[in-house]
């Protein structure tokens, strides 16, 4: 039990409610694009399946792609590269550049390529900054789209980072205060009074917030963190240690400074450093890194995945030309330290990766909880005030948002299967799909006077929508489960099936909410027959 | 947060300065945060953070001259 002085009490809930109410509606965002970020691998899976699944992550043979692709870049522009599977098993690789323009403003110029592990061929070349490479992307188009609005909200850099960074804080503001005036927490995390008023919907928010509350704090804190370490904490840092050279600053936390050298050097055979690192670990590659490809001072950094039952993967770092192996080094720094091993944690901690499907089943679930907390939070601030004029705009507002956000999710989903259907791009399609959806759920909700009402409609129009994604999905060339369970890619029927459950579940909601309304009008009408 | 770059030690690894004041950041704005929210005294709330922003700038600005 948590005693605090009534004034401290009073200073709290304020700064709980508004907290919420200021920011409430695009943490609200956040939280609910985090939930299917969760899955964003399997989604990516699910939306591009390859007709073969890959026999590793990174499959023998990948070294001659790669080399392919490498001698079509510029040697200018080969600083930095790197490489990962993703989308079907599809290895992703893309060369990073940094330049000046005209004006003497740093840009980036990346060149980006996905390559068939089954065919070893190379697909869909791109270039540009980091907007460009995701406005071409077309095998990870849906997973790049929820991702971009969790992480910045597809507002340019580095402002997106900065707002999300603050609702960060503002959740954390949020759960810590939340804690704080609770009074009875042991009892209020299993009090739920069963009736259809205020008190029960006050219930059931203070239940689900205070299961929910350690969680809440860990994802604002870690999420927080990611949000601000790139857009504020290393500039700043690089301002203060090293004259503001970020790249000297992001070479000394990495431990990885390369001696500069560069003459001209082939780079070793990657399959034998690939083969080299799985002989010196028991577990999967996760990335590769390559410092200066073509060049004498050349370095490639293996990533492993974590062993089973650790938190922690290992980097083994070879000499580009020779392929000779050099030494194993943590994450960040040369050596395990505090930092680098908190940093670490940060990534398993916030993504809810560390234990395969089973810890994503978990994270997704508590995810969803927090998203609940978030709206009922706003709504009982809004109901509460609902004889308050001033308070109405932010009554519909919640309300359009409320539901019409998964209906904007979804529809951009189904918008990314048409456009493929259409051979239209892919991401600006979503976007204007998202935007008109959830401005048709907002003008709904701001006209209609019965706000329940036009939810219920929300929900209706999402179940629909979401049981009509497979059959999109089909239409658009995807293969069917048959094909899929043959050659052992699960993700695909999995989400197939996920999505028929969550609409059934939404239909099946309308249904129950539309017949206890009914039912209520029913009785009222009953009782004035008799009165 | 910055000033923790001069004063925090460096670590076997060289980077402890570096990256414990930018993992902490959040910790460290919501403990001020809350602090200045629940001051008794707004004065002293005032004074106080006045006085550690202060001691980081004049740790960076000597740390910036002295080099």
């Amino acid at each position: 039990m948590i005693r605090l002085p009534q004034r401290e009490t009073k200073s709290l809930l304020a700064i709980h409610g508004w907290s919420a109410v200021c920011l409430g509606l695009l943490l609200y965002v956040v939280i609910v694009t985090g939930v299917a970020c969760v899955f964003a691998d399997e989604i990516g899976d699910w939306a591009s399946p390859l007709p073969e699944a890959p026999t590793a992550r990174f499959p023998s043979g990948i070294d001659a792609p790669l080399r392919t692709f490498a001698e079509s870049v510029d040697p200018s522009q080969r600083d930095a590269f790197f490489a990962f599977p993703r989308a079907g098993g599809r290895m992703y690789a893309q060369f990073h550049h940094d330049a000046r323009d005209a004006s003497g403003k740093m840009v980036e110029h990346d060149i980006a390529v996905d390559i068939d592990p089954a065919t070893m061929q190379i697909e869909n070349r791109r270039e540009g900054d980091d907007d460009a490479l995701a406005a071409a992307d077309r095998t990870n188009a849906i997973s790049n789209f929820f991702i971009n609005l969790h992480v910045r909200l597809h507002v340019p850099e580095p402002w997106g980072l900065l707002l999300t960074g603050v609702l960060g804080l503002a959740m954390m503001v949020a759960a810590v205060s939340g804690f704080l005036i609770h009074r009875h927490l042991i009892r209020e995390l299993f009090t739920l009074r069963r009736r259809r008023d205020l008190l029960s919907a006050r219930d059931a928010h203070v239940v689900a917030g205070t299961w929910n509350l350690l969680f809440s704090f860990l994802l604002a804190f870690t999420g927080s963190f990611f949000s601000f370490a790139s857009s504020f904490g290393v500039p700043v840092m690089a301002m203060v240690a090293f004259n503001g050279d970020q790249e000297k600053a992001l070479e000394t936390m990495v431990g990885n400074p390369p001696a500069s050298d560069p003459r001209p050097a082939t780079l070793a055979n990657l399959d034998a450093m690939l083969a080299d690192a799985r002989t010196r670990t028991h577990s999967e590659i996760y990335y590769i890194g390559i410092e200066h490809w073509g060049r004498a001072d050349a370095r490639v950094s293996v990533t492993m995945l974590p062993p089973e039952g650790e938190l922690l993967g290992t980097t083994y770092v070879y000499d580009g030309p020779s392929g000779g192996f050099q030494y194993e080094k943590p994450a960040l720094g040369r050596v395990p330290s505090v930092g680098g091993a908190l940093y670490g944690l940060m990534a398993p901690l916030h993504f809810g990766n560390f234990a395969g499907v089973l810890s994503k089943g978990v994270w997704f679930a508590l995810g969803f909880a927090a998203a609940y907390v978030a709206l009922s939070g706003m709504r009982l601030w809004t109901t509460r005030r609902a004889a308050e004029p001033g308070w109405r705009p932010l009554t519909r507002a919640v309300a359009g948002i409320g539901h019409g956000l998964p209906l904007a999710l979804t529809a951009a989903a189904a918008a990314c299967f048409i456009a493929q259907i259409a051979d239209a791009e892919l991401e600006p399609v979503m976007m204007r799909s998202f935007l008109a959806v959830l401005a048709l759920a907002l003008a709904a909700c701001w006209m209609v006077r019965d706000a329940e009402r036009v939810s219920r409609a929300l929900l209706l129009l999402n179940g629909v929508l979401m049981l009509a994604l497979p059959a999109l999905r089909l239409l658009a060339g995807g293969p069917g489960w048959g094909a899929m369970f043959a050659t052992g890619q699960f993700a695909v029927p999995a989400i197939d099936s996920a999505l028929i459950i969550a609409g059934l579940t939404c239909l099946l909601a309308v249904w129950r909410a539309t017949a206890a309304e009914r039912g209520a009008r029913q009785a009222l009408r009953f009782e004035q027959v008799r009165g | 947060m910055a000033g923790g770059a001069i004063w925090l030690p460096k670590g076997a690894a060289q980077i402890n300065n570096l990256l414990l004041p930018v993992l902490l950041f959040p910790a460290i704005w919501a403990v001020l945060f809350f602090y200045a929210s629940l001051a008794l005294r707004l004065r002293r709330a005032y004074a106080v953070i006045g006085i550690i922003c202060v001691l980081q700038l004049v740790l960076i600005g000597g740390h910036f001259m002295l080099r």
